[in-house]
Formats: C-alpha cells, sequence, structure tokens
C-alpha cells in the first residue's frame, strides 16, 4: 500500500520538475551551448568552438564594464555593510533601548521593495543638474555651484553606488539584527552585569557570534551586485543613448554589456558567452571568499 | 545625564537615516502635484494643484494603464501557479518516501545559486522555439517554478502539519490528492501567502525579462513603461514624469502596508519578532 502511496507522492513533485527543467534549466543549458556558437537570433547557429571566449577576453569593452561593475559596487558595498551594521546594532541595543525600533525597521527596508527602474527614473529626474531637486536644494538659484551628478563619469558610478546603498541596506539589516537577536541574552546579561564597555561587547559578543550571517551578506551582495543591471542601465538615458552606458561608458555594467551584445547588436552567442563568464567570475569570488572566511572563523576557534 | 546624551543621538541619527529614506518618496508624490514650471523654479515640500494636469498629460503620452494591467496580470499568474505548485512540491517532499528525493531536493536548493539572469539568451532562443517570443505567457512560464518558495514551504509544511494528521486521513480512506487539498493546502496557505507577496513584489519590479522577451507596446509590462518615462524625459514635463512614477509602484506600496509585517518575517527567517 505504501508503495502505491510513494508513487502518487513522486508524481506531485512532478509538475515542479516540468517547469524548472522546461524554463530554467533548459535555457541555461542552450546558453551554454549557444556560447560556442555564431548564433544570431535569426540564422541556425553555427559551432564556432572557444571563438566567443576568446573574443570577449581580448575584448576592451567587456574589461571596462568589468571595471565599472566593481567600480559601483565597491564603494556601495562598504557604505552598506557599515550603515546596516550600524543600524541593526542600535536597533538591538539593550542599554539604550530604541522604541518604534519595528517602524525604523519597516522604513529602512521599503526602498529594497520598489520597482528598481522606478528609482532610476526618479532619481534621474532628482539628479537633473539644471531642474533637479538635490541641486535646487544644495544650492538654491546659484547655479554656478550646481553638481553634474549624473554628466560625469565618477560622479555617475558614486550615484548609482549611492542609490544600490540606500535600496539595499535595510535588507542586510534586517539580516544582522536577526542574528544579534538570535544571540542568547544572557550574554549581553553578564556583559553588563561585569560592566563591560559598549564596544568591547560588540568586539567580544556580538561580532564573533554573528560572523557567519555576514558571510551569507557578503557573498549574496556580491552575487546581486556583479549582475547589476536595472539601475545603470535605466539612468544611461536619452532615446539614442539608452543603455549606453553615457557618460563615457562609466556605467556600462557586465550584464548591460551582455544585454547589449545580445540584444542590441544581434550577437547572441557571444552575448552568452559573457553570462557564464560572469557566472564563472562569481563563482569563482564567492567559493574563494566562503574558503577564507571558514579559515578566519577555525582560526578564531 | 552622559546615558540620556548619547540616546538622544541615536535617535537623532536614526531619524536622519528614516528621513532619507522618505524624503525622495514623499518628494516624488508632491512634484507629481505641480506643475513642470514649479519644478523647476524650486524644491517645495508642499502639494500644488497640478495633480489633474499631471494625469493627463501622464496618460495621453503613455499606456499606463495598459502596462499596470499587463503586469497585474503576469505577476497574478505567476503568483497563484507557482504557490501552488511549490505546495504540491513542499507537500511530496515532507510527506512521501521515494528514491532520488534526496537528489531532487538538492538540485532546487542548488538552482538558488544559479543567477537569474543566466539563462536569459537560451530562453531567448527556447521562445523563439515555443512561438511564445513577445507574449506574457513566456513572462509567465518562467516564473512558474519557485525554487526559494519550495524550500521555505518545506520547512513551513514541517512545522505546522503533523504526520498523524496525514495519516488519520488516509484510514479514514481518503485519497492523496484529496488529502492535499482538503487537509494540508489550508494548514500551509499562510506560508503560501507569504512566498506568494515575494513572488508578486520580485515579477513586479522585474525589468531585464520582459525587456528581452516583450516588444509590442501593448504587451509592455510597468517597468518598461516606466523606462520610456525616462526616454521621454526631453519633453521636461517632470510633473508628469513624478507622477508616471508614483503610479508604477502604488502597488508596491499597497502590498507593503498591509504585508510589511510578513514581509520582514520572511527576509529574517522568523527570528526577528522574538
Amino acid at each position: 500500500m505504501y508503495k502505491k502511496i510513494n508513487m502518487i507522492g513522486f508524481i506531485f513533485i512532478l509538475p515542479f520538475f516540468l517547469f524548472f527543467l522546461t524554463f530554467n534549466l533548459y535555457p541555461i543549458i542552450q546558453t551554454l551551448y549557444l556560447s560556442f556558437t555564431s548564433f544570431d537570433g535569426y540564422q541556425d547557429p553555427q559551432f564556432i568552438g572557444i571563438e566567443n571566449y576568446i573574443n570577449l577576453l581580448k575584448d576592451p569593452f567587456f574589461w571596462k564594464a568589468f571595471g565599472n561593475t566593481w567600480a559601483i559596487w565597491l564603494p556601495n558595498f562598504l557604505l552598506q555593510i557599515s550603515l546596516a551594521f550600524l543600524c541593526a546594532v542600535l536597533l538591538t541595543n539593550i542599554r539604550y533601548k530604541v522604541k518604534y525600533a519595528g517602524l525604523f525597521r519597516a522604513v529602512f527596508y521599503f526602498p529594497n521593495l520598489v520597482t528598481a527602474a522606478s528609482m532610476a527614473v526618479l532619481f534621474t529626474v532628482f539628479l537633473d543638474w539644471q531642474t533637479g531637486a538635490l541641486n535646487q536644494f544644495l544650492f538654491g538659484d546659484d547655479k554656478s555651484k550646481y553638481i553634474y551628478w549624473l554628466g560625469k563619469p565618477r560622479n555617475a558610478q558614486l550615484v548609482i553606488s549611492s542609490i544600490q546603498t540606500w535600496m539595499w541596506f535595510g535588507h542586510n539589516m534586517i539580516l544582522i539584527m536577526a542574528a544579534i537577536i538570535g544571540i542568547p541574552q544572557s550574554y549581553f546579561e553578564a556583559a553588563e552585569i561585569d560592566g563591560a564597555s559598549q564596544p568591547r561587547v560588540f568586539f567580544k559578543i556580538t561580532l564573533p557570534l554573528i560572523f557567519p550571517i555576514l558571510t551569507f551578506v557578503v557573498v549574496t551582495s556580491l552575487i546581486g551586485g556583479l549582475q547589476l543591471f536595472d539601475i545603470p542601465f535605466v539612468m544611461s538615458t536619452g532615446p539614442a543613448l539608452q543603455g549606453k552606458g553615457e557618460p563615457q561608458q562609466a556605467i556600462i555594467t557586465m550584464q548591460a554589456f551582455m544585454y547589449n551584445s545580445g540584444f542590441v547588436y544581434n550577437r547572441m552567442g557571444y552575448a552568452a558567452a559573457v553570462s557564464f563568464v560572469m557566472f564563472a567570475i562569481i563563482s569563482i569570488i564567492s567559493v574563494f571568499y566562503l574558503k577564507v572566511s571558514q579559515r578566519l572563523l577555525g582560526d578564531e576557534k | 545625564m552622559k546615558h540620556s546624551l548619547i540616546k538622544l543621538a541615536i535617535y537623532a541619527f536614526l531619524v536622519g537615516v528614516l528621513l532619507i529614506c522618505i524624503v525622495p518618496f514623499y518628494l516624488m508624490i508632491v512634484n507629481g502635484t505641480r506643475s513642470a514650471a514649479d519644478i523647476n523654479a524650486g524644491v517645495s515640500f508642499i502639494p500644488g494643484s497640478y495633480l489633474v494636469q499631471n494625469f493627463k498629460s501622464i496618460t495621453s503620452q503613455l499606456n499606463m494603464f495598459t502596462g499596470l494591467r499587463n503586469t497585474a496580470v503576469v505577476c497574478t499568474a505567476i503568483m497563484i501557479v507557482s504557490s501552488y505548485v511549490a505546495g504540491l512540491t513542499a507537500f511530496s517532499i515532507v510527506f512521501y518516501e521515494y528514491r532520488f528525493k534526496k537528489l531532487l531536493f538538492g538540485i532546487i536548493l542548488a538552482s538558488l545559486m544559479l543567477p537569474q539572469a543566466l539563462g536569459l539568451i537560451g530562453y531567448f532562443d527556447l521562445c523563439i522555439k515555443l512561438n511564445i517570443l513577445d507574449t506574457l505567457s513566456a513572462l509567465i512560464f518562467a516564473g512558474a517554478a519557485n525554487a526559494a518558495g519550495v524550500f521555505f514551504l518545506k520547512q513551513y509544511t514541517q512545522s505546522v502539519i503533523p504526520l498523524a494528521l496525514i495519516q488519520a486521513a488516509r484510514v479514514d480512506g481518503a485519497s492523496e490528492l484529496r488529502i492535499f487539498h482538503r487537509i494540508a493546502l489550508p494548514m500551509m496557505l499562510p506560508g503560501m501567502a507569504s512566498i506568494g507577496i515575494f513572488s508578486f513584489v520580485f515579477n513586479w519590479n522585474n525589468y531585464i525579462l520582459p525587456l528581452t522577451i516583450i516588444s509590442t507596446p501593448e504587451k509592455y509590462t510597468i517597468s518598461m513603461i516606466i523606462n520610456q518615462l525616462n526616454s521621454t524625459v526631453y519633453f521636461r514635463d517632470f510633473g508628469a514624469i513624478y507622477l508616471g512614477i508614483a503610479i508604477s509602484i502604488i502597488p508596491i506600496l499597497v502590498v507593503f502596508v498591509l504585508f510589511s509585517k510578513v514581509i520582514i518575517k520572511g527576509i529574517a527567517g522568523g527570528s526577528i519578532d522574538k
């Protein structure tokens, strides 16, 4: 009887795999195959071996996009993690019990939920050098002081780093808060009785105990950050400039480079190769980071 | 004395961060009610009287409502299909024993590591072959298998449905499918609701997939419409643009106001409400 029942149970898992294999896994395998072809989206793909990959590694525009992605991600990450950490520690501190912690938490998280494409447009109009709200707010009518937020390459990169921070610090804050709340209260109470200073409590109790969640935060932020697309793509604006990463291609990310190769220049095979090189970069860095952090954690024990 | 000073500094800092999170949205709404000339003249935190004109301007330039409807159709369909399929999958993993179960669950977990856009080119190619390129169905199929949802629901099912209940129903002679629909499904609904909310928000915000799959303006999703808004910045009708952005995120705002507790609990894995 149980054999028959378990057979039915097996059937229950099939719809998921039907969808997953057809619409999620097969496209990935097909992308891998197409990365070895000259597929242009119209004609039958011709097998060309690793030519796309060789061309890609020699393509200065790809390396430009690679550098841009890091130049946007790194400041964003440092800012984001510091802010998330600070807010999480303040909102969970037992000596200065903050009221309305639930409200702060919810509002800090909110920007993360909102459509990134919409936020990109919102900040494009806010940061418009001539009529944008930020320049008006900072400098009033004195147009000589107005800053080209989006007009200069390095400014545009930092603006996107800041928007990313604004959108993501709340998410990481919630993860860090959950980890801190997970620490047994008795540890903090004991430290309080012993009269340990706040920094000491932080470095000796909080930090070591939430290290695993920090690893998770770093890796997920890295995986997300290296695939950054929506905001820089929409912000490099103008009908003719869409996605071109202006100014001076400073905000063209790897994902945008992939999209442009495939869907603007019809080099689908080449774009497929970009996808897999990105995947390789993300995998290598994640594994490397996990190994290093495990070793660090091992040393501390 | 020192204690209360520090406390004051903490509140000042937190309120400062709070303002940074809120002010862009507040300015967006205020500017949505002001004329382009007013916006060009300077910042204001007081609403204007141009709401109706801005609304007419934005709806005459862009198919805002078609975009909202298309996105709502896609998100709702994915939410229903993916939650039901994930529920069935979680039920199967928790209550049955069969060969390769561990392997299959392992595949589901491993798929969580795959970057979202890795298979984009292959999916475009698949849509050509299946003749579903430039259809909303192509967007729905892509979201039907929700691996994160399965993982979450498996934990949830384990904690809310006792095995004894399922076995009692079997003794009473109920079929397995009936047990799932009549006993398990109602008990799993709160868990399905929270994965449904996440799936709704994720798909509402999705940009790169519709951008590659959809080409007919009548089928544009809201994020593509918003993108058009940016290419029309040269109209310099800023009041209308602000209002358009505001309209595009209203559904997200509603979801957040109604479900913020569920959402935050979902991210923190339930530990945060202690």
